[in-house]
């Protein structure tokens, strides 16, 4: 069989002209396909609705928690405490990695297990290595209850006075 | 019974599976090995100093076949295991009460893990000490690094699967350090776990990549890296010092540089009838056996070595499985695995985007640019220029390295900066006058890259002892004989 050196075959400058558009074209329309499925593949590995559960929850009255309480919600990761100047729910989250701190009532101030970080009862860092304090979570009262919301952050020095 | 084997061998039907005669000739053997599917990777002969167990303690041979047997195991696995809440947490009970020998293929699968890692990281750092990364091998190694993380990764999202409170702890810190990448780490986090925090989707989604994707990929790279070392020229070996005498038969010399170990005790490997097959001239005049059987016996001895070192490992230690994962509750202290631990005791000094972000990409960054500075290959003598300004200079940096793990840290990081002043200290020591002995000489004629590489072997073995053993709750500092160890 003969082989036919296609290095060796004829082409004038238009000719090269053309297939170098066309091997342009074609690689870009590759290009693009292959961008667009990887759009489309990280779209559908995003969830659209995911079912994480609402936020709020009840407390109970404030005359439940005298001055200087602060209270442990375990499941909700939220601690609700009765400052000096009023009511603020903070998250247990440590804003270092994320572990759930715990409170030692003893020295009142929180501990985070994983890295040793700690706080106090306001969320301010004591001792690293976290750096930022703890999230102030939406504390309200309706109907004579308190409600918090995890999904709603609040500012740092709000406190709720009842 | 003998006469019906050798029928069978010798039957239609045999001949049609091995396309070969028995591998009593050097021409069959070699037909053994090329027309075999499942050795084909391997040349006809190989160069006898290359199949010394000490030339590279079979250290990438085993990572495979850690990953052999971690197939297997993890496939039997599968067929009883659900990745949902809260069945995969009750189906590792039932591995322990329920099913039959189900507590032995979980340790199997568990150990056989732990021991890849180990011999992934030992096989990169023996590739480093020995140079064999030079050209054309730069790109190889590169692989090689690609391959340590995707073992890492199957380490880590295999620990999910369990779902007790090591796993999910474990695999919280990790998902918020990924997060804590400047840009995209939230939108990262929220692809790997499937929401915003670890529940049902992040387990299917560890479960896909674990068992799917991950292992496909290392399968993948692991031929590739073996392919592209047979294309290379197979393993790399230091080049025969000239008119150095390589008789067949006789002791092998084992030292390229004369330092270290007496030629004397090579292996003394006595191969009646090796006749170099078809006649056909050696490279140089290395000395060459058959693969087989010479190295497929020391495969298959190794291997089951290896098998038996599990398998005993398995049947005296369960694996760890605490109670199911709380998100609620955070065990004190929460560790990781132990090759994590040392990042996991940086994250106590540094911010997460620090510790678990910029340091680890630039080591995996450092590492894989290694062979295309040569480092390590070329070695110039550090004392033989100006010996008293290299001195000052090099003391000079270990102070400003000093003062720069100290920026940004809660404290001293003595894991790190100690290796660096004992490293400081031994290459002092090479620019004395030594006179006589063996260390004098070799401190000198070690390089700076060697240097640095075992600074940071040195600091990545006490941050992850100290990880392991000087850590208890809080993370606060403990003694393991006074307290014991968390």
């Amino acid at each position: 069989m003969p082989f036919v050196d296609d290095l060796r075959l004829p082409c004038d400058e238009d000719e090269l002209e053309r297939r170098r558009f066309l091997a342009l074209l074609g690689s870009g329309a590759l290009g693009l396909t292959a961008a667009g499925t990887a759009v489309v593949v990280a779209r559908y590995l995003e969830p659209d609705v995911l079912d994480e559960g609402d936020g709020r929850f009840e407390v109970g009255r404030p005359d439940a928690l005298p001055l200087g309480t602060v209270l442990v919600s375990r499941a909700r990761k939220v601690y609700v405490v009765h400052g000096p100047r009023g009511f603020y729910a903070l998250s247990a989250v440590c804003t270092h990695l994320g572990c759930v701190t715990g409170h030692e009532p003893g020295q009142d101030r929180i501990v985070c297990p994983c890295h040793g970080s700690t706080f106090d009862v306001t969320g301010r860092v004591t001792s690293g290595p976290a750096t930022t304090r703890l999230r102030r979570l939406s504390l309200t009262l309706r109907r004579g209850v308190l409600v918090v919301d995890t999904g709603q952050p609040v500012g740092d020095d709000t406190v709720l006075e009842v | 019974m003998r006469d019906l084997g050798r029928a069978l061998l010798r039957s239609r039907v045999w001949r049609s599976i091995a396309r070969h005669g028995f591998p009593d000739s050097n021409r069959n053997r070699s037909l053994a090995v090329l027309t075999n599917f499942f050795l084909h990777f391997h040349p006809v002969k190989v160069r006898l100093r290359a199949i010394r167990f000490t030339r590279t303690f079979y250290l990438g041979g085993l990572s495979a076949a850690c990953f052999l047997i971690l197939t297997m195991s993890g496939v039997l696995l599968m067929f009883y295991y659900r990745p949902a809440v809260p069945h995969a947490y009750n189906d590792m009970k039932d591995f322990a009460f329920v099913v039959s020998s189900g507590t032995f293929l979980r340790n199997l699968h568990r150990w056989t893990a732990h021991a890849m890692v180990g011999l992934v990281l030992a096989h990169m750092a023996w590739t480093f000490l020995r140079g064999a990364y030079g050209p054309p091998r730069e790109f190889n190694w590169v692989i090689g690094i690609g391959l340590l993380v995707a073992t890492l990764l199957l380490s880590y999202t295999g620990y999910l699967l369990p779902w007790d409170q090591l796993a999910y702890w474990a695999v919280t810190v990790g998902t918020h350090m990924v997060a804590a990448t400047p840009l995209v780490g939230p939108e990262i986090e929220l692809l790997l776990l499937g929401g915003h925090s670890i529940n049902d989707n992040a387990l299917v989604r560890f479960y896909v990549l674990h068992c799917v994707v991950l292992p496909m990929t290392l399968a993948l790279g692991v031929g590739l890296h073996i392919w592209r070392l047979r294309k290379d020229g197979g393993l790399h070996l230091p080049a025969l010092p000239m008119g150095e005498d390589t008789n067949h038969g006789q002791d092998v010399p084992g030292s390229e540089e004369g330092a270290e170990g007496s030629p004397t005790d090579s292996v003394r490997l006595v191969i009646p009838n090796v006749e170099v097959a078809d006649g056909a001239p050696d490279p140089g005049d290395e000395p060459m056996v058959m693969t087989f059987p010479h190295l497929l016996l020391r495969e298959v001895v190794a291997f089951l070595a290896l098998a038996v070192l599990l398998v005993c490992a398995s049947l005296a230690f369960d694996a760890p499985l605490e109670g199911i994962a709380d998100p609620a509750r955070t065990p004190n202290p929460a560790k990781a695995p132990w090759y994590f631990l040392g990042l996991q005791e940086l994250l106590r000094y540094y911010a997460p985007v620090v510790a678990g972000v910029l340091l680890p990409s630039l080591c995996i960054v450092a590492l894989a640019v290694v062979p295309y500075f040569r480092v390590n290959i070329e070695r110039p003598a550090l004392w033989q220029v100006a010996p008293l300004r290299r001195l000052a200079l090099l003391w000079l940096a270990i102070a400003v390295l000093t003062g720069v793990f100290r920026v940004g840290a809660t404290g001293i990081v003595w894991s790190i900066v100690v290796p660096l002043w004992l490293v400081g200290a031994a290459m002092s020591a090479g620019a004395l006058p030594w006179r006589g002995g063996r260390l004098g000489p070799w401190l000198r004629t070690r390089s700076l890259p060697f240097w640095i590489f075992t600074w940071f072997l040195l600091s990545a073995i006490a941050l992850t002892v100290v990880g392991a053993l000087f850590r208890g709750p809080s993370w606060r500092f403990t003694l393991p004989w006074r307290d014991g160890i968390y």
